[in-house]
């Protein structure tokens, strides 16, 4: 889609992420929220999406107007009646922004939730078996990996009538090669550090060696792709609904784009205002995930 | 994997191409059985109703009573001769709309890729050069706008200004109503082709131009560097040759990984720009809901993603000596 | 031998600036290379050799600057030269060979490339002329088969080949001095002794200085004419390898020296391995350094004065000295 993968770019092949400071909990966690909120920018990132979120809350029923509703002069402009005016049928783009946000960003935290979900399970089993079970797993995930995402998720969605549930599984499905070739990579470099070697002696089961014991240190660049994972579950979620191919019951910013496609040149706002609202959010989660990085990989912060 | 080994690595890689493009087929197969209706369906819906005994008979002529084995064997062969199925809406068959469209994808894809690739890179590299420098902050910031906004709105707001505040690029389409002759035909396309393939570029200049920062810091704190500043080159064959041609490799490989999505990215590119491509077809084809049609384009953007990834396969061991004789 | 020196560093003090203010990384460097000799430099690791060849090179890592002193090759200072006229001395007046062979080839082109490209830099030749010239340096470095090789990456070579590659590298075009970092550090026991053979022998053919740095003292007995040691920072001694190797004056020499097995002479090699002492202590942290003497923590001769006064550099025999107040003693005992 979009720009579908980019926790790659901040998790080149060689990633970036910091050896994560293993087996050493609480007080490393605390340094790194130290120097996650002295990071300019990561905390803006923070604010702006507390801001979204509290926006997309409350919103709706403290700005108190229905957005299916016709309520007033059909492509009026911003200022003219409306804050920020309104769309091809007289709906108010303000009242549309604050609720689509809601479904909008359900879709991409459930979503992202899945990608990750299936990432780490499917890198765990091959970074922790390798062998014959990696390269099946690997080849299996180049498949989705090399496969158009949007395309397919268009098919699965169109084949299996648009819904949130459906749209959630599209995304899930196309999207979780990066996240198992990361964890995949931190499970094979963990699983040959001592203090794992030493838990497979004491006679600690598989389960429990890849979920209690190599899980855990493997985090770090996990948890800075997840920010990243969320940030294009949303992109995705906009492109499908911008396509006619969200849930037509759900208002969300890609559909309020889409519908007022035909109307961009005659009315800029009713596209341009849920486009910014798109672009924030992302671009919030964006710089979470960057501040996330600096912090857990202080080397690269010095580097970079 | 015995076999694999004893061959040469591009036999195997075609090999593995090709074995991907065949789960592509079986993939598609099976969602052409969960897809609603079925052919005979759509036929007899246009004919206004049929006798029991006549869709029997049309399920039997499309081989719809056979096991489900059967069928994706008979889809197989189909799919091997070139035959994918037939467009109702667009009353054609779907190769023929597919080879009409793909020339317009193509051209848009590439010319993205390579405006994206050359930007991308020379921005990363040189922001590397100083990665605490005025213009390092300026491409980190660019490429974090750059892929926080969705692209099809990138292009609405290009559309905007190019179409009413500066009108000096096309905004739709891929040709002028009145089409010229000769090298003004070429012209026009390539006037036509300017919004959209910036557009599309525009995510992956942010995408590539970060990748080749993060690549050329890594390359330009090796040793090998050292060595070739300690022969006494000048600065720009360091960065250039010495540094670049290492930097690549990780750029070489993501670009292969990056087809399918670039493709993707083309789908909602051509919606927004009306080009004429497998883009715009697929939308269309939603539209109408259009199963053989978008499975189609499924089916055959994954066959161009499998050449491509091949291609820059190749290009990497080019590029990468280590990569040549080794690995498989 | 009393001819003036091909390098000549006037000390020299190298600056890493810190949050907490500069730290000296190099501190008052002074030492002398002859021509066509060589000097070892010895020390163990995180005491300044490097930093003061990288200091030669302009090759610093950002952030290293030389704040004083003066660093003379055949009499131009190249401590305040243009970087162009910085760039023609380097790999045609000076090169230098790294520690590393592995990662200091470029992976990505040919060994035949990376010699050739020097040759063409710096001569100007052609690109035939200039691959016949690595063909010649890769039959000097007596890698078998070089015509062949021309053409292979680093990768199919093995350590010490690589090694021989960066040497004829080094000397392609014929410098009057090369650097050598502990340049057999990363490779076996035999392979050294090859490459310092090696070594000896262009040497003798072409006239070239070469500056040794190392920390086996065994080597310097081997290759060098002259040594000098560094500590924390400090050029703690320096003069005549014969000299040195024979009577050291600074503690941490004689400390080094009883380190190296090769050097204890009298002793069997049973008991040479079973007699070694190693200096206690380390090295002190840049930026942590003792307020008189750095080496006086670690000196089993150190008393309350050396703890609180810096010593000086002082002659303890012909074109000998050292700085350590107990040699200082000693000399004018």
């Amino acid at each position: 889609m979009m720009k579908s993968d980019p926790m790659t770019d901040t998790l080149p092949p060689q990633a970036e992420v910091a050896p994560p400071p293993a087996a050493k909990p609480d007080h490393p966690m605390r340094e790194t929220m130290k120097i996650f909120l002295r990071n300019k920018s990561a905390a803006g990132g923070l604010i702006l999406l507390l801001a979204i979120l509290f926006a997309t809350v409350f919103g709706p029923s403290m700005y108190g107007v229905d957005p299916l509703e016709m309520v007033w002069v059909p492509l009026s402009p911003p200022g003219d009646g409306t804050p920020l005016g309104t769309d091809y049928i007289g709906r108010d783009i303000l009242a549309g922004v604050l609720v689509g946000g809601r479904v909008t960003l359900i879709v991409g935290a459930v979503s992202a939730i899945m990608t990750i979900v299936i990432g780490i399970l499917v890198g765990a089993f091959a970074g922790f078996f390798g062998g014959r079970t990696d390269v099946a797993l690997m080849k299996f995930t180049e498949f989705f990996q090399v496969l158009p995402s949007l395309l397919l998720a268009m098919v699965l969605v169109t084949i299996f009538a648009p819904s949130l549930f459906t749209i959630i599984l599209a995304i899930g499905i196309v999207g979780w090669a990066q996240v198992a070739r990361l964890t995949r990579a931190e499970f094979m470099r963990i699983g040959n550090l001592e203090y794992v070697k030493a838990a497979r002696a004491a006679g600690a089961g598989n389960a429990y060696l890849m979920f209690r014991v190599i899980l855990p240190g493997s985090l770090p660049p996990i948890i800075v792709a997840s920010a990243l994972v969320t940030g294009s579950s949303i992109l995705f979620e906009a492109g499908l609904s911008f396509l006619g191919l969200g849930d037509p019951n759900q208002l969300t910013w890609g559909l309020i784009i889409g519908q007022n496609q035909n109307y961009l040149l005659d009315a800029w706002w009713t596209v341009t205002c849920p486009g910014v609202a798109i672009f924030l959010t992302v671009l919030a989660i964006s710089l979470i995930g960057d501040g996330i990085n600096d912090a857990l990989n202080p080397r690269a912060r010095k580097r970079a | 994997m015995d076999i694999f080994r004893k061959m040469t690595p591009t036999l195997t890689r075609l090999l593995e191409a090709f074995l991907l493009v065949m789960a592509v087929v079986i993939l598609n197969f099976l969602l052409i059985q969960l897809a609603p209706g079925d052919p005979v369906e759509v036929i007899v819906g246009e004919m206004g109703g049929a006798s029991e005994e006549l869709i029997a008979q049309l399920r039997a002529s499309y081989g719809l009573d056979r096991p489900v084995l059967e069928q994706l064997f008979i889809y197989l062969g189909k799919v091997l001769t070139g035959d994918l199925g037939y467009s109702y809406y667009f009353n054609t068959p779907v190769l023929d709309l597919l080879l009409q469209r793909m020339p317009a994808t193509i051209l848009l894809v590439l010319s993205a890729l390579v405006v994206a690739v050359v930007l991308g890179t020379f921005a990363g590299a040189l922001s590397a050069k100083k990665p605490d420098g005025m213009g390092s902050h300026l491409v980190t910031l660019f490429s974090l706008v750059g892929y926080s906004a969705p692209v099809f709105w990138i292009g609405m707001m290009l559309l905007i200004v190019f179409a009413s505040i500066w009108p000096i690029f096309p905004v739709s389409g891929m040709y002028s109503m009145r089409r010229p002759d000769g090298i003004g035909y070429y012209l026009d396309i390539a006037h036509h082709l300017v919004l959209p393939s910036v557009t599309l570029a525009t995510i992956y200049i942010a995408y590539y131009s970060r990748l080749a920062r993060t690549s050329m810091i890594e390359v330009l704190g090796q040793d090998y560097i050292r060595t070739a500043r300690a022969k006494g080159l000048p600065e720009n064959k360091v960065i250039w040759k010495h540094g670049l041609k290492n930097g690549l490799i990780p750029i070489v490989t993501m670009i292969g990984l990056q087809f399918g999505q670039l493709f993707a990215g083309a789908v909602l590119v051509e919606t927004v720009f009306n080009w004429p491509g497998l883009g715009r077809l697929a939308y269309d084809s939603i539209l109408r809901r259009d199963y053989p049609t978008l499975l189609g384009i499924l089916l055959f953007s994954a066959v161009l993603v499998m050449i491509a990834n091949a291609l820059t396969d190749i290009a990497y061991r080019r590029i990468d000596p280590r990569m040549r004789r080794a690995k498989a | 031998m009393t001819a003036q020196p091909f390098l000549e560093i006037r000390n020299l003090t190298v600056e890493l600036p810190t949050d907490s203010g500069p730290i000296k990384v190099l501190d008052d460097i002074s030492l002398a290379i002859r021509r066509g000799t060589t000097m070892g430099v010895v020390g163990e690791s995180g005491c300044g050799k490097s930093m003061t060849a990288l200091a030669i090179m302009r090759l610093l890592p950002p952030g290293f600057k030389i704040t004083s002193g003066q660093i003379l090759l055949d009499g131009e200072d190249i401590t305040d030269v243009p970087d162009a006229r910085m760039r023609e001395l380097r790999g045609n007046e000076i090169s230098m060979i790294f520690q590393e062979p592995m990662t200091s080839l470029n992976p990505v082109f040919t060994v035949g490339e990376q010699i050739a490209e020097a040759v063409r830099q710096h001569q100007g030749l052609d690109t035939g002329k200039a691959e016949q010239r690595a063909i010649e340096m890769l039959k000097a470095v007596q890698i078998p088969g070089a015509e062949a090789r021309l053409n292979s990456y680093p990768h199919e070579f093995s350590g010490g080949m690589r090694q021989r590659v960066m040497i004829a590298m080094a000397l392609a075009c014929q410098p009057r001095l090369i650097i050598a970092d502990e340049p057999t550090t990363a490779l076996d026991v035999t392979v050294q002794a090859q490459i310092f053979a090696l070594m000896r022998e262009l040497q003798q053919e072409t006239g070239t200085a070469i500056m040794l740095i190392t920390h086996d003292l065994g080597a310097v007995a081997e290759m060098a004419d002259d040594v000098a040691v560094f500590y924390a920072g400090w050029r703690i001694e320096s003069g005549p390898a014969a000299e040195i190797l024979r009577r050291p004056s600074h503690p941490y020499t004689s400390g080094l020296m009883s380190c190296t097995p090769r050097l204890r002479l009298g002793a069997s090699a049973a008991e040479g391995g079973a007699a070694l002492r190693e200096i206690a202590g380390m090295v002190p942290q840049l930026g942590k350094m003792p307020v008189g003497c750095r080496f006086a923590p670690r000196c089993t001769r150190a008393d309350g004065y050396c703890r609180t006064n810096v010593p000086k550099d002082v002659i303890v025999g012909p074109q000998h000295t050292a700085m350590c107040w107990k040699a200082e003693e000693e000399a004018l005992a």
